[in-house]
């Protein structure tokens, strides 16, 4: 009976660990796809000059969840809702909110984007565009380091937190 | 979505207009509705409605008048473009956008320069939604003297601005390609030289005006390039050119004459004789390129009742045709 405790303690702190690496890791793809959605979505914009809806719609379709529902909520609801694309954007952003694993500091550039997002002729366009991208892409290089340091850090401490809770029960 | 004008001819218009400014318009008795021309929407500014006699304020009728938002034109110039104002990089720089429909919407506001010329215009502060409307028929009580035995004759339309030249061309331009059964007329290709989208009003390079099977339009196309790019690529019956004026211009006509197409013109002028001495196109009356030459001049587009009926029954009153 106290073996089965043991096992089940062990194995519930060694799976906490692994979740924890996965957050990581889920954060590093997600700063990547939403990254080369704007990187798409520029390219949309500035060479094939495409409406911003059916831009965004095509975006959603080169990029894997979650990062492709972002888009083409966007794009949904800027065709059905009368209004400017920028509010648009903050409502998608904020549904985005339980779904990504993003920091205040991305949300708030991703919405600092979306503010001039189609209201702009296209150099400032893309200035935006850039800047949102240059910081993501730090962003990203930050959390795949952290991923690489912590990923296996989190999964070992997570089993020996494990064996060290079984310990003092006994 | 507020849309009190279902299946209407404004409702390209309406698409393109915030609710708070639909609401105004929907507002407006019917018969001063149906003769609006231009809908000016300036920020700060009270809206105002011109049909060719009169000016309004809205709300119809109200003594004090709304005043346009900022927020009413970000969403005018948000609709304007698909929520994608950097595709309108060319539109910004020429001041105009057409829309669905053929209307054109004028821009004005803080204009971009680069090296001296205009790049675009940034923040903008009125807008002038010029409605479009296809008087189909302008150009029948022509007919007589547009077409001979050989079909259609070369022919140059003089007359001052705001005399209806254009509407007229296009009407020329749809009976062409359509054909007259009655006068024996066969459908012509014909080739459409837009150099300011006006006269085939092309969104996405498709006009919005009705033209039949036969046309081809080379929409903002500098006139003078655009007839020899036709004479060479669509190989069409009749040229319809709008606004001759420059000596270039003159050329291609030229050209396409001796090509054996029919050039149908429109040149900006009090009447022939004016346009006659103007250097710059000398050269085709020297060389007889026109065979046919119309005049139109006077207020002959006031228009009561009806768009069509009408229109061409007070145009013809300020008709001179002159045969050589």
């Amino acid at each position: 009976m106290k073996l089965i405790g043991i096992v089940l303690v062990i194995l519930a702190a060694t799976a906490i660990g692994w979740e924890w690496a996965r957050r990581l890791q889920f954060r590093t793809k997600q700063l990547r796809d939403i990254r080369s959605g704007l990187e798409a979505l520029e390219t949309e914009m500035v060479y094939g000059l495409t409406p911003l809806q059916e831009a965004c719609s095509r975006v959603a379709g080169q990029l894997r969840e979650p990062a492709a529902f972002l888009f083409r909520d966007f794009s949904l609801s800027l065709g059905r809702e009368e209004k400017l694309a920028p509010d648009v954007w903050e409502s998608t952003l904020k549904k985005m909110k339980r779904v990504l694993e993003l920091k205040q500091g991305e949300w708030d550039v991703l919405s600092q984007f979306g503010r001039t997002l189609g209201r702009q002729d296209l150099e400032n366009q893309r200035k935006h565009l850039r800047l949102a991208l240059t910081y993501l892409e730090q962003q990203e290089k930050e959390a795949r380091e952290n991923q690489k340091k912590h990923e296996s850090m989190y999964k070992s401490l997570g089993f020996l937190c494990g064996i060290l809770l079984a310990l003092i029960m006994l | 979505m507020f849309s009190p004008l279902r299946g209407e001819f404004m409702k390209e218009v309406f698409d393109v207009l915030p609710d708070t400014l639909k609401r105004l318009l929907a507002g407006v008795p019917e018969q001063v509705r149906d003769k609006v021309e231009e809908i000016r929407i300036r920020i700060g500014r009270p809206l105002e409605i011109m049909t060719a006699q009169k000016a309004f304020l809205l709300p119809y009728g109200a003594e004090k008048p709304y005043t346009v938002t900022a927020e009413d034109g970000a969403f005018v110039l948000s609709y304007l473009s698909g929520h994608s104002v950097y595709r309108l990089e060319e539109e910004l720089k020429r001041g105009y956008i057409t829309i669905p429909g053929g209307h054109r919407v004028g821009l004005a506001g803080r204009v971009v320069t680069e090296k001296g010329s205009v790049k675009g215009i940034r923040d903008i502060g009125s807008f002038n939604i010029r409605i479009a409307r296809q008087s189909v028929g302008a150009a029948e009580p022509y007919l007589d003297r547009l077409t001979g035995l050989g079909g259609w004759k070369h022919t140059l339309i003089a007359g001052p601005p705001k005399t209806g030249k254009t509407t007229l061309l296009r009407d020329i331009a749809r009976i062409a390609s359509q054909g007259c059964y009655e006068r024996k007329l066969p459908p012509c290709t014909v080739g459409i030289v837009d150099e300011r989208s006006e006269l085939a009003g092309c969104v996405e390079g498709v006009p919005q005006h009705e033209f039949g099977y036969r046309v081809d339009v080379l929409d903002r196309c500098p006139k003078a390039e655009g007839m020899m790019m036709l004479i060479r690529s669509m190989s069409p019956d009749i040229i319809v050119v709008d606004e001759l004026g420059r000596p270039e211009d003159a050329e291609a006509v030229m050209e396409a004459v001796h090509a054996g197409v029919t050039v149908i013109a429109s040149v900006h002028g009090s009447g022939i004789n004016d346009v006659r001495g103007r250097p710059t196109l000398r050269q085709l009356f020297e060389q007889e390129a026109f065979v046919q030459y119309i005049e139109l001049t006077g207020q002959s587009r006031f228009r009561e009742g009806s768009r069509t009926g009408a229109g061409k029954d007070a145009r013809s009153g300020g008709l001179k045709v002159r045969v050589k």
